[in-house]
């Protein structure tokens, strides 16, 4: 017996050393924080899918028909070098909470993007720019709360639909037709973040290229809360069309399978070429190389997993893979870093 | 047998306690110190997770973004929010979390291993001297243990607050493998009364909340609290 107090005694302080370890010996796990080390994986040519190669030629028209090189406009543009930044889900915790919008921290983000140098040519956005109800007055508010601390980067900002801009539930379908129908938080994203690109539709696509010819990318931009069988042959052909970087950005991760799109999407994308598909959601930042997605959802919005607030820097290098720099907006530093093949 | 495990599980319980820094081991500040106010509720509160009523967002008192051991900014996000009324402090607890776990499901089990927060509350005497605690685990599976602790003494987890509450999932509970998990939330009324609290503008008392919670591929313990670990805070119940 008295063993077995003993035990129980040992057993409780191990419990209590589980329990709290959190809470006096958390230190630095190579993530965020002012430590902010730079950890570099380099992955080449790790998807067969990536075998696009004979698409420069198809790219011209594109390319001629997007103004000044360096410019990227709506329809998309050419570039020497192609450079973009990734900012993701942005939301106060609480519906309607207007006055907890991360608007410092979202600010700072795009201060930051902004001072990056070479400052990004364009930056995408992977969706949740607000936690309103779905039929309320709080939409708008935040929104602008959001666009106006986007004015703070000077380059063009391509949004893709996060569920939050339907009707919050994972799950929601918005849209002419679809089962969530039109929502307040729809409309205001359609008008608000959409329109100034000449969107009709919640998703879109555009083409950037490079002013030697040298290669093509086209960034199709799917609303996965949004998603109906036109999407789907959309998604289809322009994926069809060949590039030499392919990259895919939604609002789900590929786990995410309650998402209206992400079941049908894996047929779709599994018959074409893919660099990358980029995604928020889930409010961290991850890098899976090997199925070739990265998240970004920590640009604001309550931080689920063990990364600070942050964001991507997407450069080409010259022998054609690109890298992604994820940064820390506090510190500025990079915080993790991948290479991966076209 | 059943009384040495029982032994145990106080005995875990307090040592608990101490390993978090629990503050029924701490000096209370003096009740003359300056008092956050909760605000009254405007209208009725129910308790059902979704936090809803327009009060939690524009009159909370809120605690903000927990903080880590190192004072930073705890990661994952944890907040906590309080408000009061005739009958009950309402309490509003947020976690942001990309796996949801909590597999204690029997009252006042123990609850601390799961992802939970830990909410303790402690009357102010007008005297500054030590009084009972209050504690109160919770999981996102709703499971509570509460427990009152006396000065000096043992949880004592026969007692019963009376506290009612609701959770909010955005999430699958206990599947780790998608990405669906977002946050939970769990909205909950505890009767004043049975913390020996007036229910009265002016009432003090002193809290401290935190939270831990597993992230998603990890075994890593990560914890939050409001304020340093185990500090609390004096509140008083406003007009």
């Amino acid at each position: 017996m008295k063993y077995l107090h003993a035990f129980l005694v040992a057993a409780a302080a191990a419990v209590v050393v589980v329990a709290c370890a959190g809470t006096g010996n958390e230190t630095s796990s190579g993530t965020a924080g002012s430590t902010a080390s730079s950890t570099t994986t380099t992955v080449e040519s790790v998807a067969s899918s990536s075998s696009s190669t004979a698409a420069t030629s198809s790219s011209t028209s594109a390319s001629s028909s997007s103004g000044m090189p360096g410019v990227i406009k709506p329809t998309g543009g050419t570039l020497d070098t192609l450079s973009f930044a990734v900012v993701g889900d942005t939301r106060p915790p609480n519906e309607d909470d207007t006055g907890g919008y991360p608007t410092g921290v979202i600010t700072k983000i795009w201060q930051d993007v902004e001072a990056a140098s070479p400052r990004p040519a364009f930056a995408i956005t992977t969706g949740d720019y607000q936690y309103a109800n779905p039929y309320g007055v709080q939409s708008k508010p935040q929104l602008t709360a959001y666009l106006t601390a986007r004015q703070a980067f000077s380059n063009i900002v391509f949004p893709v639909m996060g569920n939050h801009e339907c009707t919050g539930y994972t799950a929601s379908n918005c849209g002419p037709g679809n089962t969530d129908g039109i929502t307040t938080n729809y409309t205001n994203f359609m008008s608000m973040m959409l329109g100034p690109l000449g969107a009709t539709a919640p998703y879109y696509s555009f083409e950037v290229n490079g002013t030697n010819g040298a290669w093509t990318a086209k960034f199709l931009m799917v609303a996965c809360n949004a998603w109906d069988q036109t999407q789907a042959q959309w998604l289809d052909g322009e994926l069809a069309k060949a590039t030499t970087y392919t990259f895919v950005v939604r609002h789900e991760g590929v786990d995410a399978t309650t998402a209206p799109c992400v079941t049908p999407m894996t047929s779709i994308l599994s018959s074409h070429p893919l660099t990358l598909l980029i995604a928020g959601h889930t409010h961290t930042f991850e890098f899976d190389a090997q199925g070739r997605q990265m998240i970004v959802g920590n640009g604001g919005a309550p931080l689920s997993g063990h990364l600070n607030y942050g964001y991507v820097i997407a450069s080409q290098q010259p022998n054609g893979t690109i890298t992604y720099n994820e940064y820390d907006y506090m510190t500025n530093q990079v915080v993790l870093n991948y290479n991966l093949s076209k | 047998m059943k009384t040495i495990r029982r032994g145990a599980l106080l005995l875990a319980a307090a040592l608990l306690s101490i390993g978090c820094r629990r503050p029924q081991e701490r000096p209370a500040p003096p009740a003359q110190a300056a008092a956050l106010r909760v605000a009254h509720a405007t209208g009725p509160i129910k308790p059902d997770g979704e936090a809803n009523e327009p009060d939690w967002n524009a009159i909370a008192t809120r605690t903000g973004h927990f903080v880590d051991a190192r004072g930073q900014e705890a990661i994952p996000y944890s907040e906590a929010r309080f408000m009061w009324d005739a009958t009950n402090l309402y309490v509003y607890l947020y976690a942001a979390d990309n796996d949801i776990l909590a597999h204690v499901k029997q009252h006042d089990g123990p609850v601390w291993i799961d992802d939970a927060f830990a909410l303790h509350i402690r009357p102010a005497t007008a005297d500054g001297g030590v009084g009972p605690t209050y504690s109160f685990d919770v999981n996102p599976a709703g499971t509570v243990t509460d427990a009152r602790v006396a000065p000096g003494g043992k949880p004592d987890v026969s007692w019963e607050s009376g506290i009612k509450l609701g959770v909010d999932l955005d999430g699958t509970l206990n599947d780790s493998t998608g990405q669906d998990d977002e946050e939970w939330v769990i909205e909950a009324a505890i009767p004043l009364a049975s913390m020996g609290l007036a229910a009265a503008p002016g009432t003090r008392f002193y809290v401290d909340v935190g939270r831990c919670d597993t992230p998603r591929r990890t075994k890593e313990r990560r914890c939050g609290a409001w304020g340093t670990p185990g500090a609390q805070k004096l509140l008083e119940l406003g007009p």
